[in-house]
């Protein structure tokens, strides 16, 4: 087997062999080691890096100015779709990008009533888990928005969106605004081709102090836009407090079961009051 | 006597009449002045007591005050907080139990249903200490969304660190090991050259 | 004479070496035709690509109701088809089963291929494939895509330094065949790390080869079961199923077993191993098949059952649409042709054996890709809120990329085979010579 040569080593000569090879194979395993070791802190802080999606984790990072919510009164809405095309317009939307969608539903008896879904903006959203390079994140508000020049296009949001609520820009968006702007989160138009959009609860009107398009696109004065902080909300002709309006309607939130916290309310009916 | 007799009903009489006359003008009062007033009561509660005058300054019975307060909500707008009637005294008072934070600009309104204008009182009251009464909702399986992930990337990084080790030492054997004499990896003894006897008493092999 | 023409007069020192070694520079006459038209394909899912990239995934047939498609299913099947290669490499050879020597080398670089191939699959899916470096400079660890990328590169690295290990010996006798100083004995000499056929470099080599067999199983583990709690750890109705991991995994490594038997029957005959590799080593694989296959059955079995008794809403139209409804011709396709008819033809005793066997495999290897499209599109087109499912369009450029992706594989291989040797000449030496020794017992 051993086709050692004769090399005129001596057994004494074992011990510095043995040394230098396993000053090397120590060498090795101490670099590893070092390695291992000082990159160990960064992974102690990694959970800095998941996005924090709890409002009470937000507020424990900054005060919270608002807790955006919305509520749809069922009883009202006859299926126009005047919120779907104010919203088109506002973001410059493709005519598929329907952000705000309503959807003609038959309750349990049978009754056919209309449904208006946009981005529910969940308190745990399985869309801002999902995401690869962390595009989709949390405002302090509680809104839940997407940076398209960080997307990459993987669509495992809208996998993982249990509300259908996402759409992506398959082409090179042909609706854009006039005057060039710059796309922001809060903002994201002219979108960004192979990127995911969704509903911003219009934080860009908000901001100004003004009412989603939405709201002030139906004129059946259905939608509602509400602040859980602040404990108000108005469809724009009517203001109410949150909390009584919702408890005195039985509002109720869409697949609450699914436990993502959705803050979209709904007072349930089948349009039976229009007109007034 | 027959004067004594017609005395009491002619009284009674004068009296009812006083007293009709008196609520008709009381009721025709129209209210002319809301003062608004508000104390903490139990449980963060606030006690609103609106005094309602008529133009002489005296109390107006019997009409419903309606409470709201403005909030500054995308635009200055106006929250129906609830009605109260006036006593005899003209106080109405409400029970309001605030469920935000801040300067309140309370409300309190009478009138204006006939085509006459509504006479408004306002105060307003700085309020703290107030708890939202919508809670947020919970986070589901808080501990393990923290250490998850270190020890995910830990696990992640060793098997790196174990494969590059590996390679590295092939590699770095089988170079180190061209010439066939050296020591192998991990073991103390080393073969002896054909012929000769090594340290454990073995002979080499030729 | 110098150069290539050389070492042609150099002797070989046996059968196995000059099988192995001798394509390298006789492929053979079809050679170069294979590879035009083959790489013609994937050039032209090059152009494919570009013209996606820059068009939007509108042209792969994509629509917001139809969100993955044929893209993703391929990185599951292509991805899928690698963990034969592993299997045999790295899991026979823990058991000990030395039976597989000539077919080793074969199935460590189809696996190294077809990994490679399926793993582009996820650049292909993207929709700015441009920015997939944002996943390591701004990476949210809690997305399984992020993971899937981890446990991806980190398989690839362990699969290369698994096909690179065992190929030094071999890269040393191709060293010794150049003149030296030549340019090919330097380049040869360095990826061969001075081998010189000594004991004790020999044990250094089956330490580091058996520890990264050890390694690679659960790292294969992990990288289709990761693919599969990509899709299970969402809600969706037919993905949100707790046995996709496992069930991700023995489907890869029936669908790879398959394509370990088509590869080996062509090479076989286009290569003439007839004397290294036999009818045995197919049986032998498709036995492994067949009982992954069985295994595959029972878990789709599971799947149904659970999803079909308790019947809740919204796993009952998945499961509909699947069983009745549009996705039945499909999938009970597979059922027989993908399971049912391939263990079959492995079971029971057939007549021309390889080739009902190379059928068989090729059944799988079909069927399981299909079935990957049955996993993925029912549910990426089922409505959640209403009843409007998703349409699916399936267009040239998917079709073609598809194709390309088909080809790659025996394209990569071929072209590779021109660069290292096609057995592992070591342990088909030492396995002839146990052969001998068995045949000479009395």
């Amino acid at each position: 087997m051993s086709d050692l040569p004769a090399t005129g080593l001596q057994p004494s000569d074992v011990p510095l062999v043995s040394r230098r090879l396993s000053r090397r194979a120590l060498l090795g395993s101490a670099a590893a080691v070092a390695g291992s070791a000082a990159v160990a802190p960064l992974f102690l802080h990694l959970d800095k890096l998941i996005p924090t999606t709890s409002a009470a984790a937000v507020a424990a990072n900054s005060p919270i100015r608002h807790r955006w919510v919305m509520v749809f009164d069922l009883r009202l809405c006859d299926g126009c779709g005047k919120c779907t095309t104010a919203c088109q317009k506002t973001h410059y939307l493709e005519p598929d990008q329907t952000w705000m969608k309503v959807y003609e539903l038959k309750d349990a008896s049978g009754g056919q009533f209309f449904m208006p879904r946009l981005c529910m903006q969940c308190a745990d959203p399985p869309c801002l888990r999902v995401c690869p390079v962390g595009a989709t994140f949390k405002n302090r508000d509680g809104v839940v928005l997407i940076n398209q020049d960080t997307c990459i296009g993987c669509r495992l949001c809208m996998s993982a969106c249990p509300y259908e609520a996402r759409y992506f820009n398959w082409s090179e968006p042909t609706n854009k605004p006039l005057l060039p702007t710059t796309p922001t989160p809060e903002f994201p138009s002219p979108q960004r081709r192979g990127t995911v959009g969704k509903c911003t609860f219009c934080v860009h009107h908000t901001e100004r102090g003004e009412l989603p398009a939405c709201v002030t696109g139906c004129p059946m004065e259905v939608i509602w836009i509400g602040d859980l902080q602040a404990d108000v909300a108005t469809n724009g002709v009517k203001t109410v407090r949150l909390s009584t309006f919702l408890a005195e309607n039985d509002a109720v939130r869409y697949k609450d079961e699914l436990n993502t916290g959705p803050q979209v309310y709904y007072i349930l009916g089948h349009g039976q009051d229009l007109g007034f | 006597m027959k004067p004594r007799g017609r005395l009491p009903a002619a009284l009674v009489g004068a009296v009812l009449a006083l007293l009709v006359f008196g609520a008709a003008v009381g009721l025709a009062a129209d209210p002319a002045g809301v003062e608004l007033q508000a104390s903490q009561a139990k449980d963060g509660a606030w006690q609103l007591k609106a005094q309602v005058v008529d133009p002489s300054g005296g109390p107006v019975a019997g009409t419903q005050v309606r409470f709201s307060v403005i909030v500054d909500f995308l635009g200055q707008r106006r929250v129906d907080l609830g009605t109260a009637p006036t006593d005899v005294t003209g106080r109405a008072t409400f029970l309001y139990r605030p469920t935000w934070n801040g300067a309140h600009r309370l409300i309190a309104e009478t009138g204006g249903e006939d085509g006459s204008a509504a006479v408004v009182g306002q105060l307003s009251v700085d309020i703290e200490g107030v708890a939202s009464p919508i809670a947020p909702d919970p986070v589901a399986l808080p501990t393990v969304r923290t250490w998850a992930v270190p020890v995910a990337a830990l696990v992640v990084a060793s098997v790196w660190a174990v494969l590059g080790f590996v390679f590295l030492m092939a590699v770095i054997g089988i170079r180190r090991a061209r010439s066939g004499g050296r020591q192998p990896f991990g073991s103390s003894v080393r073969e002896p050259a054909p012929g000769h006897v090594g340290a454990d008493g073995l002979a080499g092999k030729s | 004479m110098t150069g290539l023409a050389a070492t042609h007069e150099l002797a070989w020192s046996s059968d196995v070496e000059e099988a192995a070694i001798r394509p390298m520079w006789h492929p053979g006459r079809l050679f170069w035709p294979i590879v035009a038209v083959l790489g013609l394909i994937v050039l032209g899912a090059f152009v494919a690509f570009g013209y996606q990239f820059l068009e939007g995934l509108w042209v792969a047939g994509y629509s917001d109701r139809s969100f993955y498609g044929i893209y993703e299913a391929n990185l599951v099947a292509f991805i899928g088809v690698s963990y034969g290669g592993a299997l045999v490499s790295a899991v026979l050879r823990l058991t000990g089963a030395h039976w597989r020597a000539p077919i080793t080398r074969m199935a460590e670089v189809m696996a190294l291929v077809s990994l490679l191939v399926g793993a582009s699959f996820a650049i292909v899916h993207l929709g700015r494939p441009d920015r997939i470096l944002n996943l390591i400079t701004s990476p949210n660890p809690s997305s399984p895509i992020l993971w899937d990328f981890t446990a991806i590169t980190t398989y690839l690295l362990a699969t290369v330094m698994f096909v690179y290990l065992p190929l030094v010996p071999d890269l040393a006798r191709v060293r010794d065949r150049f003149p030296a100083g030549s340019v090919r004995r330097r380049i040869y000499g360095l990826a061969a790390i001075s081998w010189a056929d000594v004991p004790e470099q020999r044990r250094r080599l089956e330490w580091a080869v058996g520890i990264i067999a050890v390694l690679i199983i659960p790292l294969a583990v992990s990288v289709h079961s990761v693919l599969a709690w990509t899709f299970s750890m969402t809600t969706r109705p037919g993905w949100h199923s707790t046995i996709f991991g496992p069930y991700f995994v023995v489907g890869a490594l029936y669908s790879g077993v398959a394509l370990v038997v088509l590869i080996v029957a062509a090479f076989r005959r286009a290569y003439h191993l007839e004397r290294f590799v036999g009818p045995r080593h197919l049986l032998l694989l498709s036995r492994i098949m067949a009982a992954l296959g069985l295994v595959y059955l029972y878990f789709t079995f599971a799947e149904l059952l659970t999803g079909g008794y308790a019947r809740t809403k919204d796993e009952v139209s998945v499961l509909s649409a699947l069983l009745e409804g549009p996705f039945a011709p499909a999938f009970w396709a597979f059922m027989v042709g993908g399971l049912f008819v391939p263990i079959a033809l492995v079971a029971l005793p057939t007549r021309r054996r390889s080739g009902a066997l190379i059928a068989a495999a090729a059944l799988v290897v079909v069927g399981m890709w299909l079935k990957r499209l049955l996993i993925v599109l029912p549910t990426a087109t089922a409505p959640l809120i209403d009843d409007t499912w998703g349409a699916i369009s399936i267009t040239w450029v998917p079709a073609l990329i598809t194709l390309a992706a088909t080809v790659a594989i025996p394209l990569g291989m071929i072209v590779l085979f021109r660069f290292v040797p096609l057995l592992a000449i070591d342990e088909v030496e030492q396995e002839q010579a146990r052969w001998a020794a068995q045949e000479a017992r009395p």
